[in-house]
C-alpha cells in the first residue's frame, strides 16, 4: 500500500484485492476434491510449493522498491 | 448484556494501551472481535458440516462460495464505496454478519447453506478474506501518516491475528458444553453460529460510535484518482497476491482442519489449540515486523538480523555455525547491500554486549 502513490490507493487497494480474493476462491473446492479423492495432504503439499514461489518472485522484483518513508531515510546513507 | 459490553471495553482500554487514537481505537477493537468469529467458525465450519452428513468436496464448494462471495462484495465496495460513506458500509456488513450467524444455525440442506455461504459473510480463513478488510483499511489509512502506517497496519493485523487464534481455541467450547449438558452436538454447533451472530452485533456496536461523515483527517491527503504511474507496479502486485492467494485457498483454515479431524481423528479441542498456537506466532511475526526499525519493507531484512543476532550471542560458535552465518549474511546482502556490512562489528551492534563475553570472530 505505501508503494503507490496516495491518490491512487483506492484504486490499486481494490486493483489488487478482487483478484486476491477471486484466486483464493478457487483453491478450497479444488482441496475438497483432493482430500475427497485421497487421504495424503496434497493440498499442503501444493500449497507449499505455490507460496514458496511466490515468495522467491516477490524478492527478486521487488527487492530494491522501497515505501516513501524508508527511501528518504536511505537515500540520507 | 453487561459482559460482551466490558468486553468491548477491555478491548478498547487494550487498544488504548498501544496507543491509538480514538477512531483508530474503534476500528481496531472492532477488528479484534470479529476475529475472533473468523476464527471460531473457521473451525467449526467444518465440524458441522460434517455432522450435518456432507464430505470434503462439499465442504471445499462451501469455502469456495463463502470465498466467492466475498471477492463479489469486496468487488461491489470497490465500484460503489464512493457512494457511501464507510461508516455505513461496515455497519451494512455486521448486519449481514449478523444475519449470515442466524441463517446458518437455521438451515440443514445444502443449497441454502451454499447460497447463505455465498451472500454471507462467513470467513474460511479466519480472517483473511473479507469485505471488512478493505472497508477498515480505507479507513485506517486515512487515519495515519505514511511514518506510522507500517506500524498501524502491523497492529491491525496483529490484533487480527491473536483474536482469531483464541477464537479457534473457543472452538472447544460447543463439544465441551455438549458433553457437559448431555445435548447433542448438532444443537451445540448451532448455538455456536448464534455466537458469530452476536459477535456482529458487537462489532455493529462498534462501528455506530465511528464519526458519522468522516472527512478527510489528513489535510494532505489527495483525492484519489485511476491508476497513473503506479499501474506497473500494481498490476505485478496483483498478479503476485493472487498466486499467493490460490496456494493460501488450498489449506485455508477450515480445509486444514477438516484433514486434521478426517486423517488424525483429531477432536476439536486440540485442532483449537494448534490453531491457536499458529496464531499466535503469525501474530508475533506481524509485531515483529511493527518492531523491525525498517518498517515493511522486507522481513528478509529481520530475518537476517535475527539470524545473526542469534549468531553473535553463541560465545564460541562451531565452524558451522560461522559457515552458515556467513551464508546468511552474504543472502542478505545481496538482496538488501545495506542491512549488512560485513563483519565482526555489525553482529556486535545488534546484540547487547553482556560482561565476560567476546564479539563472536
Amino acid at each position: 500500500m505505501a508503494v503507490v502513490a496516495p491518490e491512487e490507493r483506492p484504486a490499486a487497494a481494490s486493483l489488487t484485492s478482487v483478484p486476491r480474493s477471486l484466486a483464493a476462491a478457487a483453491s478450497p473446492a479444488l482441496a475438497g476434491a483432493m482430500l475427497a479423492a485421497s487421504g495424503f495432504g496434497w493440498p499442503l503439499v501444493f500449497a507449499g510449493g505455490l507460496k514458496a514461489v511466490y515468495d522467491l518472485l516477490l524478492l527478486v522484483m521487488f527487492h530494491n522498491v522501497r515505501p516513501p518513508e524508508e527511501a528518504a531515510r536511505f537515500s540520507r546513507r | 448484556v453487561e459482559h460482551p459490553i466490558g468486553m468491548t471495553r477491555i478491548l478498547a482500554a487494550y487498544a488504548t494501551a498501544v496507543g491509538a487514537a480514538p477512531e483508530t481505537r474503534l476500528l481496531l477493537a472492532a477488528r479484534g472481535i470479529r476475529a475472533i468469529g473468523d476464527g471460531f467458525v473457521s473451525l467449526l465450519l467444518p465440524v458441522y458440516l460434517l455432522e450435518l452428513g456432507y464430505g470434503p468436496f462439499e465442504i471445499g464448494v462451501i469455502a469456495t462460495a463463502t470465498l466467492a462471495g466475498s471477492a463479489f462484495l469486496t468487488l461491489l465496495v470497490g465500484l460503489y464505496a464512493h457512494r457511501a460513506s464507510g461508516r455505513s458500509l461496515l455497519i451494512g456488513a455486521t448486519i449481514l454478519m449478523m444475519l449470515t450467524g442466524i441463517s446458518f444455525a437455521t438451515f440443514e440442506e445444502l443449497w441454502p447453506l451454499l447460497l447463505v455461504a455465498f451472500v454471507g459473510t462467513l470467513n474460511p480463513s479466519s480472517g483473511d478474506v473479507s469485505v471488512f478488510l478493505p472497508l477498515e483499511q480505507a479507513q485506517l489509512a486515512r487515519l495515519v501518516s505514511d511514518r506510522g502506517r507500517t506500524s498501524l497496519f502491523a497492529r491491525y493485523s496483529f490484533i487480527g491475528s491473536i483474536m482469531a487464534a483464541v477464537g479457534s481455541l473457543g472452538a472447544a467450547l460447543p463439544e465441551a458444553a455438549a458433553e457437559l449438558s448431555g445435548l447433542e452436538l448438532r444443537p451445540t454447533l448451532q448455538a455456536a453460529f448464534l455466537v458469530y451472530a452476536a459477535l456482529g452485533g458487537l462489532a455493529l456496536l462498534l462501528y455506530r460510535r465511528l464519526p458519522q461523515a468522516a472527512g478527510p483527517a489528513d489535510p494532505d491527503q489527495p483525492s484519489p484518482k485511476p491508476l497513473g504511474r503506479s499501474r506497473g507496479i500494481v498490476l505485478t502486485l496483483a498478479v503476485l497476491f493472487s498466486l499467493d492467494a490460490f496456494a493460501g485457498g488450498l489449506v485455508v483454515q477450515s480445509l486444514l482442519a477438516l484433514w486434521l479431524f478426517e486423517r488424525f481423528g483429531l477432536s476439536l479441542a486440540a485442532a483449537g489449540a494448534i490453531f491457536f498456537w499458529t496464531g499466535v506466532l503469525s501474530a508475533l511475526s506481524y509485531f515483529a515486523a511493527a518492531g523491525s526499525r525498517t518498517g515493511s519493507g522486507s522481513s528478509t531484512q529481520w530475518c537476517s538480523r535475527t539470524c545473526r543476532r542469534i549468531f553473535a550471542l553463541r560465545s564460541s560458535p562451531s565452524p558451522r555455525a560461522c559457515r552458515s552465518r556467513s551464508r546468511c549474511c552474504s543472502f542478505a546482502a545481496r538482496s538488501h547491500r545495506w542491512t549488512c556490512p560485513p563483519g565482526p562489528r555489525t553482529s556486535w551492534r545488534w546484540s547487547r554486549p553482556r560482561s565476560g563475553r567476546r564479539p563472536p570472530a
